[in-house]
C-alpha cells in the first residue's frame, strides 16, 4: 500500500522543500520508490533543489490537463534509483487546480509507488487545499522561532479539522549551542505547544545550503549531521525504532574527531 | 429590569440576542442599535446576531441597508429574524434571512429569569490552536486543552482551563466583572474580563503548573494562587 505524506509548515522558508528533497532521496536509498510533487504551482523550487531543472519538459500541469500521461512528465532522478519528481507549472496559478484533480493525480501515483511525497506551499489558501487533498499523511516541518511554532500550531489545527490524523512534525534547523546558550527555544519548548508526535530533530547544517544551490540533496553526499537526520527520520517513517540523539555542540574536538573517524 | 430598555442586548450561543422594542422609531433602528453594541467591544467581530423586531414593518431595501451596516461595522451577520410583521418576514425571504413569529430551536431563552437560575458552560475538549476562536455568551466556557498562542477565548461568564493559556482570554465579555478566569498554567498573551484588560509580564512566566485565578480587585485585574473560590 502507498503512503501519501504532504510535507506542509504554513510559514514560509522553514525547509519543506529541503526536507521533502532530502526525506524522498533517504526513503529511496532505502530502497522504496518515491515520488516527489511539487505543489507550489507558480513558484517551483523542488526541481531546483534536486538540480533537475533543466529537466523540466512536463509538468503536473500537462497532466492535471491531460496533455501528457504522468509518465511522461516525471523526471527520474539518475543518481539514485527509483526517485522521481512531478515538477510544478511556473506559469500557472494555484486556483488553476482543483483538490480534486490533485486528488486523483495523487491516486495515479500511488499505484506505481511506495511513497507519493507532496511538497506544500507556504499559507493556507487553495494552494495547501490542494496539496492535502490527495495525501491520507502529513508531516508538518517547524523551526525553533516563535513565529514558524505559532503558523505550524494553526496548520495543525486545520489538519485535524480535516481529520487528518495522522500527522508528526519535524524540527528543522535546531542549533543546539544557541538553546544552550538560551538563544533559542528548545525541543521541549517545541513539543510543550505543539503536542504532537515528533518525527524527527534535524541540526542546524551549513552543509545544506551549499548543497541546495548546488541542486544535490545533502542526503546523497553522505554523512553530514543533518544527512544522517534525514536518514534517520525516512527510518522511522518506515517503522524502524531509531531514538532521536540529542545533539551536542561539537567544539573543536569533537569535532577534529567526527572529521577523522566519520563519526556522529 | 432590563426588558425595558429599547433596545435590549444579550448573550446568545456564540453570539448576541438582540430585541428591539415597538416604542423605537423603525428608522433608528440602525443606529440605536449600533450604538448599543459599540459599548461591548471588539470582542464581538464575525458574531451572528437573532433581531428580535416586534411589529416593526421593513421592505427589503431597509432590512438590506441594515444588514450592510452591521456587517460593514463590526462583520456581524443576521441569522435569524424574529418578527411579527409580514412585511418584515417576507423582505427577510428575500434576502434568505431565517424569520419567524418565535425563536426557531428555543432553549429558555425568552425566559431570563430560568437562564440565570442555570446558567450554561459549554466544553471544548480539545486543545484551541492558533487561529481558533471559541466565543460563548450564555455562560462559561471550560476547555480540557490548552490555548495556544494566537487563539481566543471568550465567554460571558468564566473561563476555565485544564491546560496552559498562552493566547487571549476574555472572560465576562458581557460586562460582569464577577466572571473569572481559572487555569492550570496562566500565561496568556492578553487576559480580559469584563472591560478590563491585562497583559502578561514580559519574559512569561516560567514553566511550572501551578493553577491561578485572574479576577477583579480594586477596578484592575488581579492574577493569585488558585486556592479555591
Amino acid at each position: 500500500m502507498a503512503r501519501s505524506i504532504v510535507i506542509t509548515s504554513g510559514k514560509g522558508g522553514v525547509g519543506k522543500t529541503t526536507t521533502a528533497a532530502n526525506l524522498g532521496t533517504a526513503l529511496a536509498l532505502l530502497g522504496k520508490k518515491v515520488v516527489i510533487i511539487d505543489a507550489d504551482i507558480g513558484l517551483r523550487n523542488l526541481d531546483v533543489v534536486m538540480g533537475l531543472e533543466s529537466r523540466v519538459v512536463f509538468t503536473s500541469m500537462d497532466v492535471i490537463e491531460g496533455k501528457c500521461d504522468v509518465g511522461k512528465a516525471l523526471i527520474r532522478d539518475k543518481r539514485v534509483e527509483n526517485l522521481c519528481i512531478l515538477a510544478a507549472a511556473q506559469t500557472r496559478n494555484k486556483t488553476d487546480v482543483s483538490p480534486e484533480q490533485m486528488s486523483k493525480l495523487v491516486k495515479e501515483l500511488e499505484e506505481d509507488f511506495d511513497y507519493v511525497l507532496i511538497d506544500c506551499p507556504a499559507g493556507i489558501e487553495q494552494g495547501f487545499e490542494n496539496a492535502l487533498a490527495g495525501a491520507s499523511e502529513a508531516v508538518v516541518v517547524v523551526t525553533p522561532e516563535v513565529s514558524s511554532i505559532r503558523d505550524a500550531d494553526r496548520v495543525i489545527g486545520l489538519l485535524q479539522a480535516r481529520h487528518m490524523e495522522n500527522h508528526s512534525y519535524i524540527l528543522n534547523r535546531l542549533s543546539q549551542r544557541m538553546v544552550d546558550r538560551g538563544d533559542m527555544l528548545g525541543r521541549d519548548d517545541v513539543q510543550d505547544i505543539l503536542a504532537i508526535p515528533i518525527l524527527g530533530v534535524v541540526p542546524e547544517d551549513t552543509e545544506m545550503i551549499a548543497s541546495t544551490n548546488k541542486g544535490t540533496p545533502l542526503t546523497l553526499q553522505g554523512t553530514t549531521p543533518a544527512a544522517a537526520a534525514y536518514l534517520r527520520i525516512a527510518r522511522r517513517i518506515e517503522g524502524d525504532d531509531v531514538s532521536i540523539p540529542e545533539f551536542r555542540y561539537e567544539g573543536g574536538f569533537a569535532r577534529v574527531w567526527r572529521v577523522m573517524f566519520g563519526r556522529n | 429590569m432590563k426588558s425595558s430598555e429599547p433596545i435590549h442586548v444579550r448573550g446568545y450561543r456564540n453570539g448576541l440576542y438582540i430585541t428591539v422594542d415597538d416604542s423605537v422609531p423603525t428608522e433608528e433602528m440602525g443606529d440605536r442599535i449600533l450604538q448599543r453594541i459599540a459599548s461591548l467591544g471588539s470582542f464581538i467581530k464575525g458574531a451572528g446576531i437573532v433581531l428580535e423586531v416586534g411589529s416593526h414593518s421593513m421592505d427589503d431595501d431597509a432590512l438590506r441597508a441594515l444588514q450592510k451596516r452591521f456587517e460593514r461595522e463590526y462583520g456581524l451577520r443576521i441569522t435569524q429574524l424574529i418578527t411579527a410583521s409580514d412585511q418584515t418576514r417576507q423582505a427577510a425571504e428575500i434576502l434568505r434571512i431565517r424569520a419567524a413569529p418565535t425563536l426557531l430551536h428555543q432553549r429558555g431563552i425568552n425566559n431570563p429569569a430560568e437562564r440565570e437560575r442555570e446558567p450554561n458552560t459549554v466544553t471544548t475538549r480539545h486543545t484551541l490552536r492558533g487561529g481558533a476562536l471559541e466565543r460563548y455568551l450564555e455562560g462559561g466556557i471550560l476547555v480540557m486543552g490548552d490555548v495556544n498562542p494566537g487563539a481566543e477565548v471568550v465567554a460571558s461568564g468564566d473561563v476555565v482551563v485544564l491546560g496552559t493559556v498562552r493566547g487571549v482570554v476574555h472572560a465576562g465579555a458581557m460586562g460582569d466583572e464577577g466572571a473569572v478566569v481559572i487555569a492550570l498554567n496562566l500565561n496568556a498573551t492578553q487576559l480580559r474580563i469584563a472591560e478590563h484588560i491585562a497583559r502578561s509580564p514580559e519574559g512569561g512566566r516560567g514553566r511550572g503548573i501551578r493553577p491561578e485565578i485572574a479576577r477583579i480587585e480594586g477596578g484592575q485585574i488581579v492574577v493569585s494562587d488558585f486556592e479555591g473560590l
